[in-house]
Parts: C-alpha cells; sequence; structure tokens
C-alpha cells in the first residue's frame, strides 16, 4: 500500500470512529415532563396562572415518577412562583421547603440557592425581614459566588437591609449586585440595584444621587420594556422630586405613573399614582 | 548513508527513527481500529433474534430498535425466504434480553407519526421465560400517515353527517326542536289565558255573591213582608249558580287542552334529549380520538427537517428570577 493509500484509508478510519450517533431522544415520561412545562410557562406568559399551576404539578409528577431531579426543582421553582403571584404564600413555602431538604434525587445547590431566592422575596411579602435576610443569606452560601441567581440574590439581600432600615448595608449590597450582574442578561437585575440604591439614596435624604440611580434604572427599564418597573421607577422619581420641592416635576412623574398603570390594567397601582397626585 | 550523515544531521539514526516512527504509526492505527469498533459496540455481548414479516417495505439493515423508548440493538441482516416472506435477523445488546419475553412483539413503528422508522419490541409477559438467543417473535406492523389518513376521513365523515343531521333537526320547522319550542310557546299562552279566566270567574264570584250579600240582607230584613221577594232572591241565587255552572267546564277544558300541550312538549323534549343522548356520545369520542391524531401529526412534524430547527430546544426550564418580581415602592 502507498503512503497516499494508507494515509487515505487512515482518514477514513478515523472518520468511521468518529462517526457520533444522533443526539439521542429523551424518554417517553420525560418527553411528557418537558411538553407539561412548556405549556405551563405558555400558560404563564398568557397571563392564565391557574392552568400554569395545573400543568407545573402534573409536569411536576412526570418528573417525580423518572427522579429526575433537574425536572423536579424546575417545576417546583415555578410552582412556588406562581403560588406566590396567586396569593398563595403557604404552597409556595411548601415547594421550596421540600427543595431546600436534603432529599433524593439530590438537588443541584445552584437550584437550592434559587430557591433560597424566592424564600426571602415570600419573607419580604410577609414582612419578615429578619427572615429575609437569613435567607438571603443562606442563599447566597449555597451560590458560592458562582451561580445564575447570584445578582438577584444579591440585590434581595439589599432589599432585606433596605427592610431592616439599614440604608448603609443596602447601598453597599445595591453595589455588589451591580457589579455581579455585568452581561446582557443581568440588565434587569442591574436596573432593579439601581432603583435599590436609589430608594436607599431616598430614605438617607440624598435626593439629587437617588434621581441619578433612578434615571438609570428608568433607562433600563424602558429598553426591557418592564410596565411594573418602570411604574415603580417614575413613583420614586416622583417622590425624590417632591421632597426636593419641585412640585411640578413631582406631579409630571406622577401623571406618568397613573398613565403607565392605567395601561398595564394595574388598579392598585393607578391609586396609589393618584393618590400621590393629590397630594401634590 | 554515512555520505548524507555527515552532510546532513538530521540523517543521524535515521534508521532508529524511522522504526519509531512507524511503530508509533502503528499504534495510533491499532488504537483508532480499536476505538472505532468499540464504538460500533463490536466487543459488547449481543444476542440475534428473528421475525418474519410480509414485505421488506419500511425495514432497513441499521433500523434502530427499541424498547420502552430506549435504544437496545439494530436491524441486522434481512433476507427473502423460499415462501417469499422476509426474514430479520435483529442484534440485541445482551444486557437487555431479561426484558424480551417469548410473547415480546417486534413492530414496526416510526418516532412520532412521521418520524424515522423503528423496530419497537414489547417488554411481554413476566411470568413468561426470556427469549434466548436466535428466538423467534411475532412481528405486525404500525399504521403509518398513509394508513390512518383513509381511518381519519372514515372517522370525519359520521361527525359532520351528525352535526349536519342534528343542525336539519334544529332548522326543520316540523323538526323536534322546532316542534317543542311551539308547542311550549303554545301551552305557556294558554296556561296564561286559563289564569286570566280563572281569575275573571273569581271576580265574577266576588261581585255576586257580594249582590247576594245585599240580597239576603234586603230579604233578612224584610223576611216577614214578603215570601215572594224570597223566591226572587233564590231565583238569583239559582242564576248564579248557573253562570258558575257554565264557566266552569269551559275553564276545565281550557286546563285540560293546556296539560295535553304541556305533556306533548315533555313528550317532544325527552324525544330530543334521546336524539342528543345517541348522537353526541359517538360525537364527542370521535372527535377526542381526531384531535389525539392531529396531535400525533403535529409532534411528528415538529422532529423532521427543517421545522425542528425552527423550535426552541426541547428542555424544561424555571421561571425566570427577578428580584423585583414582588415589589411595588412604598408612597
Amino acid at each position: 500500500m502507498t503512503m497516499r493509500g494508507l494515509s487515505v484509508s487512515t482518514f477514513a478510519i478515523v472518520l468511521v470512529a468518529c462517526a457520533g450517533q444522533p443526539q439521542p431522544e429523551p424518554a417517553r415520561t420525560q418527553r411528557q415532563a418537558i411538553a407539561l412545562n412548556q405549556s405551563a410557562r405558555a400558560a404563564f406568559e398568557r397571563g392564565n396562572l391557574v392552568r400554569a399551576r395545573q400543568l407545573y404539578e402534573q409536569a411536576l409528577a412526570a418528573d417525580a415518577s423518572i427522579e429526575n431531579a433537574e425536572g423536579i426543582a424546575l417545576n417546583a421553582l415555578s410552582l412556588a412562583h406562581v403560588h406566590q403571584l396567586l396569593g398563595e404564600p403557604d404552597a409556595a413555602q411548601r415547594y421550596l421547603d421540600r427543595l431546600l431538604e436534603d432529599t433524593a434525587p439530590p438537588i443541584l445547590r445552584a437550584r437550592k440557592a434559587e430557591a433560597a431566592a424566592r424564600k426571602v422575596q415570600l419573607a419580604l411579602g410577609a414582612g419578615d425581614a429578619a427572615a429575609a435576610q437569613r435567607w438571603a443569606e443562606t442563599g447566597l452560601t449555597l451560590c458560592a459566588n458562582a451561580c445564575a441567581a447570584q445578582a438577584a440574590l444579591l440585590n434581595l439581600r439589599a432589599r432585606a437591609a433596605l427592610a431592616r432600615a439599614d440604608n448603609s448595608a443596602a447601598l453597599e449590597w445595591a453595589a455588589r449586585a451591580l457589579s455581579a450582574a455585568t452581561d446582557e442578561r443581568g440588565r434587569t437585575e442591574r436596573a432593579n440595584a439601581l432603583r435599590v440604591t436609589g430608594e436607599a439614596r431616598l430614605v438617607l435624604g440624598e435626593q439629587r444621587a437617588a434621581i441619578q440611580a433612578l434615571d438609570q434604572a428608568l433607562a433600563l427599564d424602558q429598553a426591557l420594556g418592564l410596565p411594573q418597573r418602570i411604574y415603580s421607577d417614575l413613583m420614586l422619581l416622583g417622590r425624590a422630586h417632591a421632597e426636593l420641592g419641585e412640585r411640578e416635576a413631582a406631579r409630571g412623574y406622577f401623571r406618568r405613573s397613573l398613565a403607565v398603570a392605567n395601561a398595564a390594567k394595574d388598579a392598585d397601582g393607578a391609586r396609589q399614582a393618584q393618590a400621590a397626585l393629590d397630594k401634590e | 548513508m554515512e555520505t548524507f550523515s555527515r552532510q546532513d544531521p538530521r540523517f543521524v539514526e535515521l534508521g532508529h527513527k524511522t522504526v519509531i516512527f512507524l511503530i508509533l504509526a502503528g499504534a495510533i492505527l491499532v488504537g483508532t481500529v480499536m476505538a472505532g469498533l468499540m464504538h460500533q459496540d463490536f466487543f459488547t455481548k449481543t444476542t440475534r433474534l428473528y421475525f418474519f414479516a410480509d414485505s421488506a417495505q419500511g425495514i432497513a439493515k441499521g433500523m434502530s430498535v427499541q424498547l420502552s423508548g430506549f435504544r437496545i440493538g439494530t436491524v441486522d441482516e434481512l433476507s427473502l425466504e423460499p415462501s417469499a416472506t422476509v426474514k430479520v435477523r435483529l442484534v440485541i445488546n445482551s444486557q437487555y434480553t431479561h426484558f424480551i419475553r417469548q410473547d415480546s412483539q417486534a413492530r414496526l413503528s416510526k418516532e412520532g407519526l412521521i418520524g424515522a422508522s423503528i423496530i419497537e419490541i414489547s417488554p411481554g409477559s413476566p411470568q413468561i421465560r426470556q427469549v434466548q438467543n436466535d428466538g423467534v417473535l411475532k412481528f405486525n406492523r404500525a399504521k403509518d400517515i398513509a394508513d390512518i389518513a383513509p381511518d381519519l376521513a372514515g372517522r370525519i365523515g359520521p361527525i359532520l353527517t351528525d352535526i349536519k343531521s342534528i343542525t336539519q333537526s334544529i332548522n326543520d320547522p316540523d323538526g323536534d326542536v322546532r316542534q317543542t319550542l311551539k308547542s311550549i310557546r303554545q301551552a305557556s299562552a294558554q296556561l296564561a289565558e286559563a289564569a286570566a279566566s280563572v281569575n275573571k270567574l273569581a271576580r265574577s264570584g266576588d261581585e255576586r255573591l257580594d249582590a247576594i250579600q245585599g240580597r239576603v240582607n234586603v230579604v233578612l230584613d224584610r223576611a216577614g213582608a214578603s215570601v215572594d221577594k224570597a223566591g226572587t232572591v233564590l231565583d238569583t241565587l239559582g242564576g248564579t249558580l248557573a253562570t258558575v255552572d257554565r264557566a266552569l267546564p269551559e275553564v276545565l277544558l281550557k286546563l285540560n287542552s293546556t296539560l295535553d300541550n304541556a305533556q306533548a312538549a315533555s313528550v317532544n323534549a325527552r324525544k330530543l334529549s334521546e336524539l342528543l343522548s345517541e348522537d353526541l356520545p359517538p360525537a364527542v369520542s370521535e372527535g377526542r380520538g381526531l384531535m389525539q391524531d392531529t396531535r400525533e401529526v403535529v409532534q411528528g412534524a415538529k422532529k423532521t427537517w427543517p421545522i425542528r430547527n425552527y423550535l426552541p430546544p426541547a428542555e424544561e426550564q424555571a421561571l425566570p428570577l427577578d428580584s423585583h418580581d414582588d415589589a411595588r415602592p412604598k408612597r
């Protein structure tokens, strides 16, 4: 055999050896779980929370039947959030507690960190600032500086500090969140960090600094297209200007908040904006 | 060679270098071949199984063999038997043969409705012995889209016919639905009429009773004075009773007619209900089957190129975490 023939044969053998099989198809139950999870997400995005809850429960049951730890974690986290939005905090707590317990199959630490972040939100919703701080610290420990939820956990830690009136700590944690959310996907958390900074500065009586942070948060939220956050930024900006005695500017921001809340069909938000407007 | 070595130091110990090169090249070649053979399951212990099919259509060498969604082997060889049947040899990874029983069946199926063809083996009954090397399985063919399409068309036809007949029945002025509504309308009108008659009769009775009472008073006042006048009062009383007697049969007749109409309406309603109870359940179950088939077609289409390139990856996701998705500023 010539050198050329040998080279061609070797190349052919290498090609055969490297030829991979097509991506293996997931098992039937896992395919069902995936389909249910995607339908639940679609229902959630349509605003049909009851249907989303139903579908996430079915997806969770499918994953539990094949001990798919990652699927169990993803669906339980989603269910906790849906229950939280439906005003059912006890049910949300149950799902999160199950994830945070040491169970079989073992749940990834990164998912447990996300569960801890949801626990912080529930604690803040219940007005329990001490529990919020405790869960934020647990989440950051589980995260170990390297999980997707890190920036959100830092922001939640800042919010917990704000809830305890520890404004300088809130500024410190928000600054850490701002530097942790550097990539494109972290824009939401950057805006959140700036909003927390604005809130803390307002409490400290530093209205000009607050306006600067809130202007940046508003620009980011407008780019992200998040009506609820735009509303929050506008309300805080109105409050900052009102505290500076700039009543016309404050009224302008409250009017914009009212328009955003009305457009987003947020009756509670519209009521708050109208009350602020009447006060000025 | 020494001349070359003196001229160019690269030729020093060229022989040794050549031997080392050849050994390395040989080792790489052997390693590559071994890796290829391992990848192709050459060293995996396998079991051969057979089945016989009427036709080789849809079956090809190298086709995947699956059990409960797992790939457990491949189609190794197809051959035409003297009886014109096709003998198919399967090579199964021996670690999975304990799932395959002697009553297990091979089935030509597709991943989705129009996906790649596979041979699917059913696990069989646990109490039956497991299949041995060179064992023979029963074979049947799953329906493909060409088989299902006429079946679907055949199933849609009766549904459409049922819907058409129900619509016709509703639209037909002499049909059960219209007749029922008509009877109910008549019954309502007659009930109202009967109620008016009863009211009128009651009013008339009251008026006459008042008159009687007045006259009785007069009679009592003049009781001793005139027996003739008492006779007149009695005549008047008789007339009143006669009026009641005349009016009562008419009212009773109307009430009877009303009850007849109500009964007819009830019969018609029952007939309609029976008609619907016969037609609706098959229509609903057929519709459900049709939806299931449609879902399978869509699932199959989703797996085909190039549609699958436009779909998001099939994986589970959690709802995105946002540290402020519960927050509202205080005012």
